[in-house]
Protein backbone atom coordinates (compact mmCIF):
# COMPACT_ATOMS: atom_id res chain seq x y z
CA UNK A 1 0.00 0.00 0.00
CA UNK A 2 1.77 3.28 -0.79
CA UNK A 3 1.42 6.20 1.58
CA UNK A 4 2.07 9.68 1.17
CA UNK A 5 4.34 11.32 4.45
CA UNK A 6 6.25 14.34 4.46
CA UNK A 7 9.79 13.39 5.08
CA UNK A 8 10.93 16.78 5.75
CA UNK A 9 9.01 17.09 9.06
CA UNK A 10 10.19 13.96 10.27
CA UNK A 11 13.54 15.49 9.66
CA UNK A 12 12.88 18.63 11.67
CA UNK A 13 12.16 16.73 14.73
CA UNK A 14 14.73 14.17 14.10
CA UNK A 15 17.10 17.54 14.02
CA UNK A 16 15.66 19.41 16.95
CA UNK A 17 15.82 15.57 19.13
CA UNK A 18 19.93 15.29 18.03
CA UNK A 19 20.50 18.99 18.20
CA UNK A 20 22.38 18.50 21.49
CA UNK A 21 24.38 15.89 20.07
CA UNK A 22 25.41 17.28 16.81
CA UNK A 23 26.49 20.59 18.61
CA UNK A 24 28.55 18.09 20.94
CA UNK A 25 30.29 16.55 17.38
CA UNK A 26 31.05 20.39 16.91
CA UNK A 27 33.00 20.91 19.92
CA UNK A 28 36.51 19.71 18.32
CA UNK A 29 36.10 22.21 15.47
CA UNK A 30 37.42 25.53 15.89
CA UNK A 31 34.81 27.99 16.55
CA UNK A 32 34.61 30.23 13.28
CA UNK A 33 34.10 27.04 11.36
CA UNK A 34 30.90 25.28 13.47
CA UNK A 35 28.35 26.37 11.61
CA UNK A 36 29.77 25.81 8.45
CA UNK A 37 30.31 22.06 9.40
CA UNK A 38 26.73 22.73 10.61
CA UNK A 39 25.60 23.50 7.23
CA UNK A 40 27.45 21.09 5.60
CA UNK A 41 25.83 17.81 8.05
CA UNK A 42 22.25 19.38 7.44
CA UNK A 43 22.62 19.01 4.14
CA UNK A 44 24.40 15.66 3.40
CA UNK A 45 21.31 14.53 5.61
CA UNK A 46 18.77 16.18 3.43
CA UNK A 47 20.17 14.76 0.26
CA UNK A 48 20.15 11.30 2.35
CA UNK A 49 16.99 12.15 3.22
CA UNK A 50 15.59 12.75 -0.44
CA UNK A 51 16.77 9.32 -1.39
CA UNK A 52 15.12 7.39 2.01
CA UNK A 53 12.07 5.04 0.65
CA UNK A 54 8.67 5.48 2.05
CA UNK A 55 7.76 2.34 3.60
CA UNK A 56 4.18 1.43 4.73
CA UNK A 57 4.37 -1.66 7.38
CA UNK A 58 2.23 -3.78 5.18
CA UNK A 59 5.33 -3.14 2.09
CA UNK A 60 8.00 -3.74 4.83
CA UNK A 61 6.29 -7.16 5.80
CA UNK A 62 5.81 -8.20 2.41
CA UNK A 63 9.23 -7.71 1.89
CA UNK A 64 10.45 -9.48 5.12
CA UNK A 65 8.56 -12.44 4.26
CA UNK A 66 9.33 -12.92 0.60
CA UNK A 67 12.63 -12.76 1.86
CA UNK A 68 13.34 -16.04 3.27
CA UNK B 1 2.99 -18.74 10.33
CA UNK B 2 6.25 -19.26 11.80
CA UNK B 3 7.22 -16.34 9.48
CA UNK B 4 4.72 -13.87 11.27
CA UNK B 5 6.34 -15.24 14.51
CA UNK B 6 9.70 -14.15 13.49
CA UNK B 7 8.61 -10.80 12.28
CA UNK B 8 6.79 -9.77 15.39
CA UNK B 9 9.66 -10.79 17.18
CA UNK B 10 12.18 -8.11 15.03
CA UNK B 11 13.43 -5.46 17.61
CA UNK B 12 12.40 -2.95 15.03
CA UNK B 13 8.39 -3.97 14.76
CA UNK B 14 8.69 -4.68 18.74
CA UNK B 15 9.43 -1.01 19.22
CA UNK B 16 6.92 0.25 17.20
CA UNK B 17 4.07 -2.29 18.58
CA UNK B 18 5.46 -1.02 22.28
CA UNK B 19 3.73 2.38 21.50
CA UNK B 20 0.45 1.58 23.07
CA UNK B 21 -1.97 2.85 20.06
CA UNK B 22 0.18 1.18 17.07
CA UNK B 23 -0.76 -2.19 19.58
CA UNK B 24 -4.43 -0.59 19.48
CA UNK B 25 -4.87 -0.53 15.89
CA UNK B 26 -3.01 -3.74 15.37
CA UNK B 27 -6.00 -5.60 17.74
CA UNK B 28 -8.23 -3.72 15.09
CA UNK B 29 -6.78 -4.68 12.34
CA UNK B 30 -6.26 -8.32 12.93
CA UNK B 31 -9.42 -8.64 15.06
CA UNK B 32 -12.02 -6.62 13.10
CA UNK B 33 -10.60 -6.45 9.64
CA UNK B 34 -10.47 -2.61 10.10
CA UNK B 35 -9.22 -1.26 6.77
CA UNK B 36 -9.26 2.44 8.29
CA UNK B 37 -6.97 1.13 11.41
CA UNK B 38 -4.65 -1.04 8.73
CA UNK B 39 -4.15 2.15 6.61
CA UNK B 40 -3.40 4.19 9.56
CA UNK B 41 -0.98 1.76 10.47
CA UNK B 42 0.71 1.80 7.37
CA UNK B 43 1.12 5.56 7.74
CA UNK B 44 2.30 5.58 10.91
CA UNK B 45 5.01 2.52 10.52
CA UNK B 46 6.43 4.67 7.48
CA UNK B 47 6.87 7.59 10.01
CA UNK B 48 8.22 5.44 12.69
CA UNK B 49 10.90 3.59 10.53
CA UNK B 50 12.11 6.81 8.28
CA UNK B 51 12.40 8.31 12.10
CA UNK B 52 14.73 5.46 12.88
CA UNK B 53 16.55 5.86 9.73
CA UNK B 54 17.02 9.48 10.18
CA UNK B 55 18.36 8.97 13.54
CA UNK B 56 20.66 6.34 13.13
CA UNK B 57 21.83 8.19 9.67
CA UNK B 58 22.37 11.56 11.53
CA UNK B 59 24.37 9.55 14.46
CA UNK B 60 26.88 8.34 12.03
CA UNK B 61 27.28 11.32 10.20
CA UNK B 62 28.06 13.73 13.20
CA UNK B 63 30.46 11.38 14.18
CA UNK B 64 32.20 10.71 11.29
CA UNK B 65 32.18 13.66 8.82
CA UNK B 66 33.00 16.60 11.86
CA UNK B 67 37.00 14.25 11.67
CA UNK B 68 36.66 14.53 8.17
CA UNK B 69 35.66 18.42 7.51
CA UNK B 70 38.46 19.02 10.20
CA UNK B 71 40.79 17.40 7.75
CA UNK B 72 39.99 18.96 5.01
CA UNK B 73 40.05 22.44 6.62
CA UNK B 74 43.47 21.79 7.80
CA UNK B 75 44.87 21.37 4.52
CA UNK B 76 42.90 24.13 3.05
CA UNK B 77 44.70 26.37 5.74
CA UNK B 78 48.10 25.72 5.76
CA UNK B 79 48.16 25.24 1.59
CA UNK B 80 51.09 27.50 -0.02
CA UNK B 81 50.15 30.20 -2.41
CA UNK B 82 51.47 28.56 -5.11
CA UNK B 83 49.11 27.38 -7.24
CA UNK B 84 49.35 23.64 -6.16
CA UNK B 85 46.12 21.16 -6.23
CA UNK B 86 45.44 19.58 -2.88
CA UNK B 87 45.83 15.91 -3.45
CA UNK B 88 42.26 14.33 -2.49
CA UNK B 89 42.27 11.52 -0.12
CA UNK B 90 41.06 8.36 -1.85
CA UNK B 91 39.88 7.01 0.83
CA UNK B 92 37.36 9.56 2.46
CA UNK B 93 35.83 8.11 6.00
CA UNK B 94 32.87 10.31 5.01
CA UNK B 95 32.74 8.44 1.55
CA UNK B 96 32.19 4.86 3.16
CA UNK B 97 28.96 6.41 5.35
CA UNK B 98 26.12 4.17 2.86
CA UNK B 99 23.52 6.59 2.59
CA UNK B 100 21.84 3.98 0.33
CA UNK B 101 18.86 2.11 1.91
CA UNK B 102 19.96 -0.94 3.88
CA UNK B 103 18.06 -4.43 2.91
CA UNK B 104 14.97 -3.25 4.31
CA UNK B 105 14.14 -7.17 5.63
CA UNK B 106 17.48 -7.56 7.41
CA UNK B 107 17.22 -4.19 9.97
CA UNK B 108 17.64 -5.83 12.58
CA UNK B 109 21.27 -6.37 12.65
CA UNK B 110 22.19 -3.92 9.29
CA UNK B 111 21.45 -0.75 11.96
CA UNK B 112 24.93 -1.43 13.97
CA UNK B 113 26.51 -3.07 10.95
CA UNK B 114 26.12 0.30 9.30
CA UNK B 115 27.85 2.44 11.91
CA UNK B 116 30.61 0.30 12.45
CA UNK B 117 33.64 1.92 10.70
CA UNK B 118 35.80 -0.86 9.51
CA UNK B 119 35.45 -3.68 7.70
CA UNK B 120 37.22 -5.71 10.47
CA UNK B 121 34.86 -4.50 12.81
CA UNK B 122 31.53 -5.47 10.37
CA UNK B 123 33.13 -8.95 10.44
CA UNK B 124 33.88 -9.51 14.04
CA UNK B 125 30.07 -8.16 14.52
CA UNK B 126 28.44 -10.83 11.59
CA UNK B 127 30.20 -13.14 13.95
CA UNK B 128 28.46 -12.36 17.38
CA UNK B 129 25.94 -14.20 18.76
CA UNK B 130 22.39 -13.12 18.12
CA UNK B 131 21.58 -12.06 21.76
CA UNK B 132 24.73 -10.17 21.61
CA UNK B 133 23.50 -8.53 18.60
CA UNK B 134 20.39 -7.96 20.17
CA UNK B 135 22.28 -6.36 23.14
CA UNK B 136 23.87 -3.89 21.27
CA UNK B 137 20.89 -3.02 19.01
CA UNK B 138 18.95 -2.19 22.47
CA UNK B 139 22.27 -0.42 23.83
CA UNK B 140 22.90 2.04 21.12
CA UNK B 141 19.65 2.51 19.60
CA UNK B 142 17.20 2.20 22.33
CA UNK B 143 19.50 3.77 25.40
CA UNK B 144 18.48 0.57 27.88
CA UNK B 145 20.73 -0.02 30.76
CA UNK B 146 21.01 -3.62 31.67
CA UNK B 147 18.36 -4.26 33.47
CA UNK B 148 15.70 -2.58 31.29
CA UNK B 149 17.78 -5.28 28.49
CA UNK B 150 17.32 -7.71 30.66
CA UNK B 151 13.93 -7.33 31.03
CA UNK B 152 13.11 -7.33 27.13
CA UNK B 153 15.16 -10.39 26.71
CA UNK B 154 13.97 -12.51 29.57
CA UNK B 155 17.35 -12.78 30.94
CA UNK B 156 19.25 -11.39 34.21
CA UNK B 157 21.07 -8.24 34.24
CA UNK B 158 24.49 -10.46 35.17
CA UNK B 159 24.02 -12.33 31.71
CA UNK B 160 23.39 -8.93 29.77
CA UNK B 161 26.42 -6.88 31.32
CA UNK B 162 28.71 -10.20 30.61
CA UNK B 163 27.38 -10.55 26.55
CA UNK B 164 27.81 -6.75 26.14
CA UNK B 165 31.26 -6.57 27.78
CA UNK B 166 32.40 -9.49 25.47
CA UNK B 167 30.98 -8.14 22.34
CA UNK B 168 32.39 -4.26 22.93
CA UNK B 169 35.94 -6.23 23.65
CA UNK B 170 35.26 -8.28 20.81
CA UNK B 171 34.97 -5.10 18.41
CA UNK B 172 37.50 -3.01 20.20
CA UNK B 173 40.14 -5.74 19.50
CA UNK B 174 39.43 -5.63 15.77
CA UNK B 175 39.93 -1.90 16.05
CA UNK B 176 43.41 -2.39 18.06
CA UNK B 177 44.57 -4.84 15.25
CA UNK B 178 43.31 -2.36 12.31
CA UNK B 179 45.46 0.88 14.42
CA UNK B 180 48.09 -1.75 14.72
CA UNK B 181 48.31 -2.20 10.67
CA UNK B 182 48.52 1.22 10.55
Amino acid sequence: MRVDVNKNVILEEVLVELDQKINYSLSETLYEEREDLKQDIVVKLIEAVNKMEVVSLSTFQDRYENKD
Amino acid sequence: MRENKTFYEEPLIQSFFNIPKNKDLLLKKINHLDDDAAQELDVRFAIFFLKVRMTSYTNKLTRHYSKEFDKKRRIQRYQLQLDKPVEEESEHLVSKIDSNEPDVTDIFSRDIYDILPTIQMKQIFNQLSFEKKLILHYFTFHDLNNKEIAKEMSCSPQNVSKLKKNALKDLKGAEKNESRRK
